[in-house]
């Protein structure tokens, strides 16, 4: 029988991404239970943040992470592990609760829907397994000496953060060629909602983060997108304003169906300033809060992405609501 | 009127159909079984129920009633739709293009983009349906289904926060104006309006794929007679497990058509607003145009008796709702906003609008 939920009793669990204005755009860092999209083009920063997040979630609650294990599924290739470990060495050395021992990362290669979906369900298990192992507060009897007593309150870790970078490699090239086009978009549709589904029930189950990267591609659409179907002379009608990077408009890829699925989209955006210089750009283009295109600049150093001028932030301060 | 059938009289629907299925078709036969226990034990129905059912036959019909109890004039039938609540929005250009506000007794069907706000206006409707009746509000409670996991409860919160702020404004208003009881009553206390009883409000089900859908729709009946201040059904999305799990579209079409019946009858039996927020899907016309339609298909048009799309408008950042399926409304356009606070009207004299303020 189903049951409903005490929205009283919710509060919802974030990790940091390792930066205070990241952070703050975010409420609190990248949420758990709901699936987040990063998209942006090649060389806007996305790996950088991604990576960093892989080490962040790994940090103690009282510094903004989980305590928890990071789930690394790269379809792009060989995973960038040096990078890994050099912002590793960078920004976390002498943290030994810090380590790459916490980030798992699929080997196997990963090139078609039905592999990304074979990888996640394999995850699934893994969580069942976790979840199943009682506490490590279990059987701290009464009497048991200072040491045992600190061993057993040592929180252990379980996966909370899933990554998967990139979605839109393992989507974009089309099917057989044989098949016409619109049934090929309909199996793609249909294979996308397939894994979100699995996606965000194992993100509220085991209360876990997933990010998942997205490329872009140009958008030729000089008048806002596709029309309304409804009634006659309908105008503009699919997007709120045009996402621009480099100098060019350009939208996420895979389409409608695929923005249907995901909760909350985040756009990396690239511009070059007239000093030669490149600053990025944050903004969330399916929000969590309303404020339009709130954007913060933030800078990438081999030490992993931090804040450096915060853009003034439209919109009323949040308050939260459990303080 | 002993010819009067058993499908014509105004019964629950669960005792209706425990009469039909124990072979009663008409009133002369229920009158020839012998009194309410062996009804009761011929239907499988408790002795009350027999009662009841028995009793209603004894009852003289209203009137103005038709020859078939059941029927009742247009006049009742309009006085009454009339008189029922509506749930506001809080932007009064949009509660306007629905007629002072979404209906009860009624399904509502708002789909649109990704981003454009449904989920916003799915949690301001259940926050809104809890507004007082001395501010002409719907005094219930709401049901949040969320099939996608989109409800974040720290805006939720926030909403209420901006409503509670705004009906307080109201009731000092009322104060002002000569009537001071609801402003009272939230000093005293006898009237509770605030972030947690709003929250509180809210029966909020998580769903994870269609079967769960169907089986919270079919319990829906049960969970309405146990908690009758419930005004409000939201289903955020009604679409989303539905494009996945079927390959079979005239199976899926099957399964939508009985989910929109039983969604019909719910609304109209138990006077519950139904909303659904629906998604869009491009559909390629047949000059290769490519345009934006609801989804689930043709045949789910008939679900909902009003229907809004929601979409971008010209200029950048701006919201529109577009009524384009209503019982007695012209279709229109509306521009609204969604703020830190939740949903609301254009700010006065800003472009696009009539520029009419909050209220």
């Amino acid at each position: 029988m189903l049951q409903p939920i005490d929205l009283t009793q919710q509060s919802p669990l974030k990790t940091t991404l390792g930066c205070g204005v990241l952070d703050g755009f975010l409420h609190g860092g990248l949420p758990c239970g709901i699936i987040t999209e990063l998209t942006g083009e090649a060389a806007a920063g996305k790996t950088q943040l991604v990576l960093q997040s892989l080490l962040t979630v790994q940090l103690p609650r009282s510094e903004g992470g989980l305590d928890g294990k990071a789930v690394y599924i790269y379809t792009e290739g060989k995973p960038p592990v040096e990078r890994l470990q050099s912002i590793l060495t960078n920004r976390f050395n002498g943290r030994p609760d810090i380590n790459l021992g916490n980030v798992l990362i699929e080997e196997r290669p990963i090139a078609t829907p039905e592999d990304l979906l074979r990888s996640v369900r394999q995850l699934e298990a893994l969580l069942e397994r976790e979840a199943a192992v009682p506490a490590a507060t279990a059987a701290a009897a009464a009497g048991a000496g200072a040491r045992a007593v600190e061993a057993a309150t040592v929180p252990r870790r379980v996966v909370r953060l899933l990554v998967i970078d990139s979605v839109a490699r393992v989507f974009r090239d089309a099917g057989e060629s044989d098949e016409p086009q619109v049934q090929q978009l309909h199996r793609r549709a249909a294979q996308l909602f397939g894994l979100t589904a699995l996606l965000k029930r194992l993100a509220q189950e085991y209360q876990l983060a997933v990010l998942l990267t997205n490329q872009v591609m140009d958008d030729f659409d000089s008048d806002g997108g596709t029309s309304l179907g409804i009634m006659a002379g309908g105008g503009a009608g699919s997007r709120p304003a045009p996402l621009v990077s480099s100098g060019r408009r350009v939208l996420p890829a895979l389409g409608l169906a695929w923005a249907n699925c995901v909760n909350c989209r985040l756009f990396v955006a690239r511009h070059e300033a007239g000093d030669g210089s490149v600053v990025r750009c944050l903004q969330s283009s399916r929000r969590i809060c309303p404020t339009p295109t709130v954007a913060s600049k933030w800078t990438s150093r081999a030490s992993g992405a931090s804040q450096t001028k915060p853009k003034r932030r439209g919109g009323a301060l949040r308050r939260h609501w459990d303080d | 009127m002993l010819r009067q059938e058993v499908v014509t009289m105004p019964l629950p629907p669960h005792l209706r159909n425990k009469l039909l299925s124990a072979g009663f078709t008409n009133a002369s036969e229920l009158e020839r079984c012998g009194g309410p226990v062996a009804l009761a034990r011929e239907t499988g129905m408790t002795p009350e129920e027999a009662h009841e059912v028995l009793q209603l036959l004894g009852e003289r019909l209203p009137a103005g009633s038709d020859w078939r109890a059941g029927a009742v004039s247009a006049a009742t039938l309009l006085e009454a739709h009339l008189a029922a609540p509506r749930i506001v929005t809080m932007c009064r250009d949009l509660d306007e293009l629905l007629g002072g506000g979404v209906a009860t007794g009624q399904v509502t069907e708002f789909c649109g983009v990704p981003g454009i706000g449904k989920t916003q206006l799915g949690m301001q409707l259940a926050i809104n349906v809890q507004v007082p009746a001395a501010l002409a509000g719907a005094q219930g409670q709401a049901v949040y289904v969320d099939t996608e996991g989109s409800f974040m409860v720290e805006r939720c919160a926030d909403i209420a926060e901006g409503a509670v702020r705004h009906i307080t404004a109201m009731a000092e208003k009322q104060a002002a104006s000569g009537r001071p009881a609801l402003a009272e009553g939230f000093r005293s206390g006898a009237v509770v309006f605030n972030v947690a009883s709003l929250l509180r409000g809210i029966f909020y089900f998580r769903i994870h794929d269609y079967t769960e859908q169907l089986a919270l729709i079919n319990m829906l009946p049960r969970f309405l007679q146990q908690y009758p201040q419930i005004r409000l059904v939201v289903f955020d999305s009604i679409t989303f497990h539905f494009r996945q799990d079927f390959t079979d579209m005239s199976q899926r079409t099957r399964v939508a058509t009985l989910m929109a019946q039983q969604l019909i009858a719910t609304a109209q039996t138990y006077g519950v607003a139904v909303v659904l927020m629906n998604q869009v899907t491009t559909k390629v016309m047949e000059d290769g145009s490519s345009k934006l339609v609801p989804a689930l298909g043709e045949s789910w048009g008939h679900a909902a008796s009003t229907r809004v799309m929601l979409h971008w408008g010209v200029h950048d950042n701006e919201r529109h709702a577009a009524l384009f399926k209503s019982p007695h409304l012209p279709p229109g356009n509306v521009a609204f906003t969604v703020t830190a606070d939740g949903v609301r009207g254009m700010p006065r004299g800003s472009r696009g609008g009539a520029g009419l303020a909050n209220r």
